[in-house]
């Protein structure tokens, strides 16, 4: 069966959105934009439909596999594509999950979270270089299920649609049942921020369930604002530099790695892992929190 | 036309119109780097900061925390800014130009800082205290 690419043909409803976001930010007021951190998203992004060509044809070679390999042969009903989403959105959670604890996968995740803006343009800075860390294996299962092949594709497509709206300020909260079940703009702005209490927080594609089952939940607190970007952030727009940064943080790593051990934590430990423990990781940021918060008087009753 | 050539060439199309219309409602108002608000975001990122010895130096600062002796070098980042803990071996190599420092770091994401200093007699007082990170 042939179906359409979901985010070639929401393209033009994205053009259409961040120029409405821009206007609502100009005049409302609420947001910011600046060129050129929107062109450093945008080029991004148009650098990942060349790179996803390579992921495209991973599917195309799958679905050859697949024929021959899977385990069963669900289909194509509507109950099967519903259970394909939502089969998807897990993968995606494990797979955005490990994206922020093992330093191999964030070296491309973290182009998406190097901008320190949060709107409708950064849903479009898309990571460049997924293909280079195989991060896609973690929908491999679902390959083997049994799900066709061609529907993976296309409700993964969809998910990514559906998170390009919550990549926005021009949104306070969603209704409750809402904000309950779905990931939303509130939800996602805290996933973007590098404030302590939030980091690592919020993994989730389209049903924020996961991150509450799970145990990663983190609820926007109004008294501390989301402050985006990466703990280290970039003092550049250039779209190569933003690609390459944290490769290269790894290769100098790699190179001064004395053990096996070491070389091990530099790639698959925890962003800012480091043999001494000298650099920031989410672990030791909330530690120096806590330790201060400790040392500080209570409050007088 | 090739579907694929004709959706990336109307992608670049839409990047085209869309930081034209950046521009258009938001021109460029580098602000540079503003002393208050990089006193005001250390004291969110880091626990205890308080401000110590500081500089403003043309489009970069230094700021020291008076309450662990932590210096942090500050550069204007378009609109905002970016900052980095500087610890022993992350300056590459510090130069001086007259009332100015030019700083390389050990960072690919922040490889350089010019501290352009009102006077010389500032710049040596910095200059000297930059020498204990220099690699």
């Amino acid at each position: 069966m042939h179906l359409v690419n979901p985010t070639q043909l929401a393209t033009p409803a994205f053009i259409f959105l961040v120029v409405a976001e821009m206007l609502f930010v100009r005049f409302a007021g609420r947001g910011r934009y600046e060129v050129r951190d929107t062109a450093a998203s945008l080029m991004l992004g148009f650098l990942s439909v060349l790179s996803g060509l390579a992921v495209g044809a991973f599917y195309l070679a799958m679905d050859k596999f697949n024929s021959a390999h899977a385990l069963a042969d669900f289909g194509w009903t509507w109950p099967v594509f519903l259970a394909a989403f939502v089969a998807d959105d897990i993968a995606y959670y494990f797979w955005h999950r490990a994206s922020h604890r093992v330093r191999w996968l964030w070296a491309d995740h973290v182009q998406h979270h190097s901008s320190q803006h949060f709107n409708l343009s950064t849903a479009l800075r898309q990571p460049v270089t997924g293909v280079l860390t195989f991060g896609f294996l973690f929908r491999v299962p679902l390959f083997f299920l049994g799900f066709p092949v061609p529907m993976l594709a296309f409700v993964h497509g969809i998910n990514l649609v559906y998170q390009f709206w919550i990549h926005t300020e021009a949104i306070g909260k969603c209704p409750a049942w809402f904000e309950a079940a779905f990931n939303t703009p509130s939800h996602h702005r805290v996933h973007h921020a590098t404030n302590a209490r939030y980091l690592d927080s919020n993994y989730a594609g389209v049903f924020i369930l996961w991150d509450r089952l799970f145990g990663t939940f983190v609820a926007e607190d109004a008294s501390d604002p989301p402050r985006y970007g990466i703990v280290h952030n970039l003092a550049t727009f250039n779209p190569l530099r933003i690609v390459l940064h944290e490769w290269v943080g790894i290769g100098r790593d790699l190179a001064r790695a004395r053990t096996a051990g070491e070389a091990r934590g530099y790639l698959l430990g925890p962003p800012g892992w480091s043999p001494d423990a000298s650099r920031d990781t989410t672990e030791t940021i909330r530690a120096r929190w806590a330790d201060f918060r400790g040392a500080q008087p209570a409050p007088a009753e | 036309m090739n579907p694929l050539a004709l959706y990336l060439l109307v992608s670049l199309a839409g990047i085209a119109v869309l930081v034209g219309v950046n521009a258009l409602l938001f021109g460029r108002r580098g602000r540079g780097l503003d002393m208050a608000a990089l006193e005001a975001r250390l004291g969110l990122d880091e626990p205890g900061f308080r401000a110590g010895n500081k500089v403003l130096a043309g489009a970069a600062a230094l700021i020291e925390n008076a309450a662990d002796g932590a210096l942090y070098v500050a550069r204007a980042n378009g609109e905002g800014f970016v900052v980095r803990k500087l610890g022993r071996g992350t300056l590459k190599r510090l130069a001086r130009d007259g009332a100015a420092l030019d700083l390389r770091l050990a960072d690919f994401a922040f490889p350089r800082a010019r501290l352009a200093f009102a006077g010389d007699a500032e710049a040596s007082a910095w200059e000297a205290r930059l020498k204990d990170f220099a690699g």
